[in-house]
């Protein structure tokens, strides 16, 4: 939606006002891309400060002469800016916007899908697969999985991740669809279970496990963008964004779907369809995202309920605002994890948690009543 | 020197690294990530990886390592041959006992939670047991793994080997002595517990020969208990 | 014309519908009524497209159901369910308007076709509500502004179209009963068919034009009200010998809508 169309070319009272208008009408589409607006400005903004913001002093002034072709007074200093700038911070602020999308989108639908707020892609089993595949690469990579190390080198873990998540969905969905139907309910109870078994297959991996194993496996599942690289970005990227292309389809689903299963058909829904590119879309997109950061939490679930407080739960709004909002906040995030404790630096999923945990309870105590719980 | 916390050596952040301006960069064997690694060297810093050993010829290998590195070869040889003489020094006084009289030592990397993380072969720990003439009481396995109770018994370990991590981390004797698994070795009867630092102990340096030293005389010394 | 062809259905092995045939012209509304468990919801729910027949077919305007794809049906018909959960934050608007992107493209004025909707159940005003906080009551009334905006007019493309309704106005106090029925009765007049699930027999009588009564999954009696609400009808069908269009005997007072005015 572009910005002209959201502004209407008015004058900013009028704006305002017709805005209120609408809400008090109960229509929430004005506000919503008012907001959506607002958003993509606020990622631009973050996305820009975080390539100027680091441990490092790096000048972008540089980088952008050399860009342009000119010659550096002082070439160590310029391939030092560059390496900063465009092979540190550059794919770190990509992938944080690619993956904090890609969390947010996913856990909106998520929720939509299975109808409830406190939903998140952790439900169709990606989380505990890709867990469980990035913990079998670490501890089996030196033994066991030997060749595959040779083969892969230092993707043998993201690739061990993002198998297992798949694997795993895969898994859950052929267990919980008879007949061409896929049951949400066993799908959720199925998922515990596997989750469970899962856990259980990590924690004998966790024993056998090397001191070294042990720190590696802790800082994984912690998540950190630290990784990041132009690799990577190609890797996980074009999948996360094919992911992130199949949400105006799901959206009108999504909306009709509140109603219940049986609703949205008699609406012109295709449910069936709509499970299987919701289901798949969820798990490639975080199954890459897990894949390629590790685990991190609470973008998921924080984005979306954040955001329909304030623009309502019309998927055709809340999707393309959970992306903006989830990559802003990721990349915000990481600028805090590179910046606090260096020259160390902290993992991302530690900062996520602790802003979104007390955040996530903030929200339930003040708005209990809205949200029937 | 204070040096700057670069956090966790597996776990680099290379713009932290690049951040405090290092003229050089040396890096033990097993730091990571690669990415992160790969980065640093690209960034031109004048970069070298020391392997990581536990014997007296790795020692005085990684002096010389250093010192060609930073180009004051030298001092580096002038260093690693007073190392040299003292090593074989205090290594003809410790290796004395033969097999059968050396204690059982047995080095404890933590009892986090009652899980006692002991240390088998290959590591640091168990190279500068056998270097100051005892035996390790764990040598069923390699690496540091959490052992059984059951297998810590039957280790029958006479001294309980620690860091020593400042004074607010430490597990006093009488606490460590009152687990269950611990508390029925002969280490246990003798009250017989170890602290030393860390870096000291199994750093595989030049002052090495001062922890062999050290360790000789708490493991033989007239005092069963040397805790420092 | 919607035609159900001697559809049954079998469900949890059960069989639930067994040779169930009846017609719903356009312009009619049709009355499917009956004890609890007879069937009337699951045959709605046959019609609907919702489940699957093991035998039989239905058509809705010349077109084999199980032949249309769920868009395709979805301009064809509305369905007006027993009761919703809605697990989000949506408001009354904003519920109705989802009635509207199910609609075709190109409706005329949507804002205006919305507002229209809620006038019609006599919720206006209510748009800037939450669903949520609504009553029983007023929810059903949202959600037949939904179906209606869904719908939105009862002769569409050249082909008369269809509101099914489950139990429309269980949930309803009398006069919002009577705005429903005759909300569906006006639906009818303008060239659409209505076939609803009936509970109320008295409501079914004055606004049905059709009466089908069923029992254990099948149907035992279909027609005119007048024709088929009999004293021996209620006793085979309900279990209850009731006189039918007879004042009681002992002098307790009743009300029957029949008797509203306006």
């Amino acid at each position: 939606m572009p910005p002209s169309e959201a502004i209407g070319g008015r004058s900013a009272p009028e704006l305002a006002g017709d805005l209120l208008h609408a809400w008090r009408r109960g229509d929430r589409s004005r506000l919503a891309r008012f907001v959506i607006v607002v958003l993509a400005a606020l990622a631009l903004a973050t996305f820009a400060t975080s390539i100027v913001t680091g441990a490092a002093d790096a000048s972008l002034g540089n980088v952008l002469r050399w860009l342009a072709g000119e010659a550096a007074a002082d070439q160590r200093l310029s391939a030092r800016d560059r390496i900063i700038i465009l092979d540190i911070r550059l794919p770190r602020a990509v992938l944080g916007m690619l993956v904090g999308a890609a969390l947010a989108v996913s856990g909106a639908v998520m929720q939509g899908l299975f109808r409830n707020p406190l939903a998140d892609p952790g439900l169709v089993g990606v989380s505990s697969g890709a867990s469980l595949g990035a913990v079998l690469a670490i501890v089996l990579g030196s033994a066991a999985l030997a060749p595959l190390l040779a083969l892969f080198g230092v993707y043998t873990l993201p690739l061990g991740a993002f198998c297992g998540g798949l694997a795993t969905t895969v898994l859950l969905y052929r267990i919980a669809t008879r007949g061409g139907e896929t049951s949400v309910a066993t799908m959720l109870l199925a998922g515990i279970a596997l989750g469970a078994l899962a856990n259980a297959v990590t924690g004998v991996l966790v024993f056998i496990a090397d001191d070294k194993q042990l720190r590696d496996l802790t800082f994984w599942g912690l998540g950190s963008l630290a990784g990041a690289s132009w690799t990577k970005i190609a890797a996980a990227g074009p999948i996360i964004l094919l992911a992130l292309a199949t949400t105006p389809f799901l959206a009108r689903g999504l909306n009709a779907i509140t109603f219940g299963e049986a609703a949205a058909f008699h609406m012109g829904i295709p449910v069936q369809r709509l499970k299987n590119i919701a289901i798949l879309s969820v798990a490639a997109a975080t199954g890459a995202s897990v894949a390629v950061c590790g685990g991190i939490g609470f973008v998921g679930i924080v984005v979306p309920h954040l955001l329909r407080l304030v623009i309502g739960p019309d998927h055709r709004y809340l999707l393309p605002a959970a992306a903006l909002l989830g990559g802003t906040m990721l990349i915000f995030a990481d600028m805090l994890a590179r910046t606090i404790v260096s020259p160390a630096e902290l993992p991302i999923g530690i900062i996520t948690a602790f802003v979104g945990a007390p955040f996530f309870l903030w929200i339930l105590l003040r708005g209990r009543s809205h949200m029937g719980l | 020197m204070r040096l700057p916390d670069v956090g966790y050596m597996r776990r680099l952040a290379p713009e932290g690294i690049i951040a405090v301006n290092p003229t050089a960069i040396v890096a033990v064997e097993g730091s990571g990530p690669p990415e992160a690694l790969a980065l640093l060297k690209e960034a031109n810093i004048p970069f070298t990886t020391i392997a990581e050993t536990y014997d007296r010829q790795g020692i005085l290998a990684k002096i010389r390592a250093i010192g060609a590195f930073l180009g004051v070869e030298d001092k580096a040889e002038a260093l690693a041959r007073s190392v040299e003489k003292e090593l074989d020094a205090t290594l003809a006084g410790a290796d004395l006992r033969p097999e059968g009289d050396r204690k059982r030592v047995l080095f404890v990397l933590s009892v986090e939670g009652g899980k006692i993380m002991a240390s088998g072969t290959g590591t640091a720990a168990s190279s500068i047991l056998g270097l100051a003439g005892a035996a390790n009481a764990a040598g069923g396995f390699t690496g540091y793994k959490a052992m059984t109770d059951e297998a810590i018994v039957e280790a029958k370990p006479d001294v309980i080997l620690m860091m020593d991590r400042g004074g607010s981390q430490g597990t006093s004797a009488d606490a460590l002595f009152a687990l269950p698994a611990l508390s029925l070795t002969p280490a246990a009867k003798a009250k017989a517990l170890i602290r030393m630092d860390g870096l000291h102990l199994l750093g595989f340096g030049p002052r090495t020969a001062s922890a062999i030293r050290e360790l000789n005389a708490a493991i033989y010394g007239k005092k069963a208990n040397a805790s420092e | 014309m919607i035609r159900v062809y001697d559809i049954s259905v079998r469900l949890s092995g059960r069989q639930v519908l067994s040779g169930v045939s009846f017609d719903a012209s356009p312009g009619s509304m049709t009355a499917i009524v009956g004890p609890n468990g007879s069937g009337k919801t699951t045959t709605l729910k046959a019609i609907s497209g919702e489940l699957a027949l093991s035998a039989g077919r239905v058509t809705i305007n010349g077109h084999d159901l199980s032949r249309l794809r769920p868009w395709e049906l979805a301009l064809k018909r509305g369905v007006l369910p027993q009761a919703t959960v809605v697990s989000f934050p949506f408001t009354v608007r904003e519920i109705v308007g989802l009635g509207l992107s199910a609609a075709a493209a190109g409706t005329t004025r949507p804002e205006r076709l919305a507002d229209e909707a809620l006038e019609a159940v006599d919720l206006a005003g209510f748009s800037g509500r939450f669903y949520r906080e609504l009553s029983g009551g007023e929810q059903q009334r949202v959600q037949l502004a939904r179906v209606l905006c869904q719908i939105s007019a009862p002769v569409g493309d050249g082909e008369p179209r269809y509101l099914l309704l489950d139990e429309p106005v269980s949930s309803l106090d009398i006069r919002h009963q009577l705005t429903i029925m005759r909300l569906a009765r006006q639906f009818c007049e303008g060239g659409g068919g209505v076939i609803a699930a009936m509970h109320d027999l008295n409501l079914t009588a004055m606004f049905a034009d059709r009466m089908v009564m069923m029992k254990a999954g099948r149907i035992r009696a279909s027609g005119a009200p007048r024709d088929v609400l009999t004293d021996d009808a209620m006793e085979v069908v309900f279990g209850c010998r009731m006189r039918v269009s007879v004042a009681p005997e002992h002098d307790t007072p009743f009300v029957l809508p029949q008797a509203a005015s306006i």
